[in-house]
């Protein structure tokens, strides 16, 4: 993956608070994005992205906290003269208008010759495929059409930064997998900043150089999609990206560099000192569903403890076990790879887990 | 429909009522066109006698030309009144959101002898002299919930984000208000403006109530049915009146058609 052009911060999001009421949606948001990044702000319905996005395209005014982008501040600059586009949610594709209309929308303020705008508006089309469809009408339209009728409205103008509201959460799964590699390679090719809001931590995690993860309005962590879901900074973080599996644990000591806990389920681990989050005292061990693995024969030399399957699902690239553990309150998840045998329904398992892929919380 | 048997009793009942509706207006228009002002069959024979006569009638240029400003006025008013009532409710939920509504839509429902009564009392308590200008308030209030019924419709529909879009791609609000709101909701308001104009025209209790010495036309033609002789004359005005009212429907459900839903998200 190509690392982004970081240094001096291109935009700069400075201690911003957004109340509505009584409703703190944006809370104390600080951090920078670097030109050129493709940056994602990930996080469950109603936790704050839209309203940090439309605080950026200068929708919403901060009720604390500045934003500067490529060294001036936004704080008086109205929407129609930000050096950012939005690709709205709904699109918002202009239905009086054709797809060429509405792709030349934002020319006009720029009073280019004809020829050129002509050229600009060509070009736009041809970036996003939709040269054959310029004289439609957006009703005759897919929604991915659509979609593609916006971006190239907002790309067409050459903003410093594209800010992009869930732009697929409305297009079917294959469609959806599609367009993310095309913006992905769209955003490479115009080399512009995007700001990409999503609620699917799967679509974060493919297309973004970094991530930033918010709840109830806080960002919890920022990072690149590896750090995020190898090394979450919480266990809310842990939970909500990929899958984990959590087991209560009592923290027992420190032994040759490692944390001793005593966990519900496995009994007593040793994790390595790097493994823990957070400052407090370790109260929760968390292995995700691929570090685990099920055999059917004791080990040896390994840590293991029976456990008893309680359901598989078949995904085609990998199943998920579910077993019962005894002393852990929850059914735990494993994957497996499709090639590995399924385990026996009728013989004893045994959960064998890798404490070096374990990760210890504090409770948060 | 197309074949499927219906009940016969049902059609039966269907061109009963359609003849029965229409037949006072075909009539009319027979008339019209008769020798005598005698109405009873058979005619006695053609005659453009009765427009010519109506042509040359100064009184009722005079009710005509009273009738085009009081409706003018009127329905500019009460489309202006009806967008912004329309352009509230849609767009903000508050408190007593409910019971605005029920106020506007009102005079709807409440008998319009009852209000052009009251309208009458109140103005003349308040010290008003009746004039058109008074005629005029009164087809405010009636017109008002016929607009602001179209423009909501138009206008529930409406995703505030097209507006926010113009702005993002570099246009400020006048701009965007011209380029964006004014077009998407044009028809609803030229479709409010001569569904207003017309209820403004055709309107007699106000008008009849309201007005002084001035009147507006059906007023005029009210009058004029006193004397037997002018009947054709007023059968005349009646079928030119029809024919202009078809006209203007028409034009308004074809531009309500045309414009379509304002936004397909
Ligand atoms: N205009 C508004 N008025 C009042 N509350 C709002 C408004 N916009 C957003 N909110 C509230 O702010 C919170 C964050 O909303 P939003 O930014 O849309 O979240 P997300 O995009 O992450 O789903 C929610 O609780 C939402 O109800
Ligand atoms: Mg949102």
């Amino acid at each position: 993956m190509r690392n982004a052009v970081t240094g001096p911060a291109f935009i700069l999001i400075d201690h911003v608070t957004k109340r509505f009421g009584p409703i703190v949606a944006v809370d104390e948001a600080s951090f920078s994005i670097g030109r050129g990044e493709f940056f994602s702000l990930l996080g469950p319905s109603g936790c704050g992205k839209t309203t940090l996005l439309r605080v950026l395209a200068g929708f919403e005014t901060p009720t604390a906290g500045e934003i500067w982008i490529d060294g001036q501040p936004m704080a008086t600059v109205p929407p129609y003269r930000r050096p950012t586009n939005m690709v709205f949610q709904s699109y918002a594709v202009f239905p009086h208008l054709s797809v060429r209309q509405n792709v030349a929308y934002g020319l006009r303020v720029e009073r280019l010759p004809r020829a050129q705008s002509e050229r600009r508006v060509e070009e736009a089309l041809a970036l996003v495929q939709l040269s054959g469809l310029a004289d439609r009408r957006p009703n005759q339209l897919s929604g991915g059409q659509r979609q593609r009728v916006a971006l190239a409205r907002a790309l067409i103008k050459r903003p410093k930064v594209l800010l992009l509201d869930e732009p697929l959460a409305a297009l079917d799964k294959k469609l959806r997998e599609e367009m993310q590699v095309e913006l992905r390679q769209l955003q490479r090719s115009v080399g512009i900043t995007f700001v990409f809001v999503t609620h699917d931590q799967e679509e974060a995690l493919a297309l973004s150089d970094r991530v930033a993860v918010m709840f109830d309005g806080r960002v919890a962590q920022i990072g690149s999609p590896r750090e995020i879901y190898d090394r979450p900074a919480s266990r809310t973080v842990g939970a909500f990206i990929g899958s984990m599996n959590f087991f209560p644990a009592a923290y027992r000591g420190r032994e040759n560099g490692a944390l001793v806990v005593d966990c519900a389920g496995l009994g007593k681990i040793a994790v390595p000192e790097g493994n823990r989050r957070g400052e407090g005292e370790p109260a929760a061990v968390a292995i995700r569903p691929e570090r685990l693995r099920l055999t059917d024969r004791p080990p040896t030399g390994q840590a293991a403890v029976p456990v008893r399957l309680i359901s598989s699902a078949f995904l085609g690239d990998r199943s998920h076990h579910l077993v019962g553990l005894e002393g852990a309150p929850q059914p735990i998840m494993v994957a497996a790879q499709s090639g590995e045998a399924p385990p026996a329904e009728d013989r004893p398992l045994w959960l064998v887990a890798d404490p070096s892929a374990a990760l210890l919380f504090s409770d948060d | 429909m197309i074949g499927r048997r219906g009940n016969p009793w049902l059609a039966t009942y269907a061109v009963a009522a359609v003849v029965l509706l229409y037949a006072p207006i075909a009539i009319l228009f027979l008339f019209s066109f008769n020798e005598t002002h005698f109405m009873a069959f058979p005619l006695k024979g053609l005659t453009l006698e009765w427009y010519r006569r109506m042509s040359q009638n100064a009184g009722l240029f005079a009710a005509l030309s009273n009738s085009l400003q009081v409706a003018a006025v009127a329905s500019v008013a009460a489309t202006m009144l009806g967008l912004l009532a329309a352009k509230a409710m849609t767009r903000y939920r508050f408190p007593g959101r409910a019971a605005s509504i029920g106020l506007i839509m009102a005079p709807l429902v409440i008998p319009e002898i009852v209000l052009g009564t009251s309208l009458l009392a109140y103005l003349l308590a308040a010290g008003f002299k009746l004039s058109l200008a008074t005629v005029t308030l009164g087809h405010i209030l009636l017109c008002t919930p016929f607009s602001f019924a179209v423009l909501s419709s138009r206008l529930a529909g409406f995703d505030p984000s097209l507006e926010e879009a113009s702005l993002d791609l570099g246009e400020n609000r006048p701009a965007t208000f011209l380029r964006v709101t004014m077009p998407l909701i044009l028809p609803g308001i030229i479709a409010s403006l001569l569904l207003c104009f017309l209820i403004s025209f055709d309107e007699f209790l106000m008008a009849f109530f309201l007005a002084g010495t001035d009147q507006t036309l059906p007023v005029f033609m009210y009058s004029q049915l006193r004397f037997p002789k002018k009947l054709p004359e007023v059968l005349a005005l009646g079928t030119c009146v029809i024919l202009a009212s078809i006209v203007l429907i028409v034009l308004a459900e074809l531009l309500r058609r045309r414009g379509g839903a304002p936004a397909q998200q």
